[in-house]
């Protein structure tokens, strides 16, 4: 069975709008092969912040890959906007990156 | 000189409100140390003014482990609004509240504990007063609640001190101040 995976960059305070305006200092070698392998072990690309909360109150998503920057933000939109359902998950693994980003994998809570 | 520490219970969303509704089904022995360990670095606690009192009712007039724990340890709340701190060990600081920090910094003692407390914590980062910040990430999305930080154009960059996954999914997470 294929699996829906959802790769992000999120900040500290849960944003993750426009990570082109603020993840350049952390965009290192170490980070791009991270970014390399998700889309790689993809053939099909879903985009949408919107789908991807969607899918995870549906119970559709089987993993949701955070890239979490060292850095609050104060502004922008986040991850999952009030409103939603309370959506338990399980950490399958986390990596720390040099430039202090860590890259943690979850899964549906069983 | 004395730092200062805040440790926040937070989901993958950033919500920090009302942790005691949904940090219990991932609170293990793991946690609990990671906890303990921040606590026994402090021997002082600096509050908001919402988290201030919602310990004072909790904690004020009771006897026994924590709360005498909470009762003893000296206290400092930050708000405009409060005109006196009457919860025992407390004391209050209102005006210029950055300098007033500096001062407590600047005391003999250990580290200055803050819990809760985000809307100081988000002040104190973007003043530059904060010298750690210890983040127990939940594998939970939650949808709604108050978030650690909503200052409008308040970029605040870190650095990542320590890290440290514990098997009921929380991770441990250690940042100071990016200089």
């Amino acid at each position: 069975v294929r699996k829906i995976v959802a790769g992000m960059f999120i900040t500290l305070d849960g944003v993750v709008e426009a990570p082109q305006k603020w993840n350049p200092p952390y965009y290192d070698d170490e980070m791009s092969e991270a970014v390399q392998a998700q889309l790689s072990a993809s053939d099909t690309h879903l985009y949408g912040r919107t789908l991807v909360r969607f899918l995870l109150d549906q119970g559709l998503l089987d993993e949701l890959q955070l890239l979490l920057h060292p850095m609050l933000l104060g502004s922008g939109k986040h991850l999952f906007d009030p409103g939603g359902q309370n959506v338990p998950l399980r950490l399958l693994d986390s990596t720390t990156f040099t430039t202090g980003v860590v890259a943690l994998r979850y899964a549906r809570a069983a | 000189m004395r730092q200062i520490a805040a440790g926040l219970f937070i989901s993958l969303d950033g919500v920090v409100e009302a942790p005691e509704k949904w940090t219990g089904p991932y609170f293990n022995d793991q946690v609990g140390q990671a906890v303990g360990a921040l606590m026994a670095s402090n021997d002082a606690m600096l509050l908001g003014r919402v988290t201030y009192e919602g310990f004072a009712a909790a904690f004020g007039g009771q006897s026994g482990g924590m709360a005498d724990q909470m009762n003893n340890t000296p206290k400092y709340v930050v708000s405009d609004t409060l005109a006196s701190a009457d919860w025992q060990n407390s004391t209050l600081i209102n005006g210029d509240v950055a300098a007033r920090i500096v001062e407590l910094k600047q005391q003999p003692g250990k580290n200055i504990g803050m819990s809760g407390s985000s809307a100081l914590v988000g002040w104190l980062l973007q003043h530059n007063l904060l010298d750690q910040l210890d983040l127990l990430v939940f594998p939970v999305v939650l949808g709604s609640g108050k978030r650690l930080f909503s200052e409008p154009d308040g970029q605040v960059p870190l650095t990542l001190t320590g890290s440290e996954a514990f098997s009921s999914g929380v991770v441990h997470l250690t940042y100071t101040p990016a200089r």
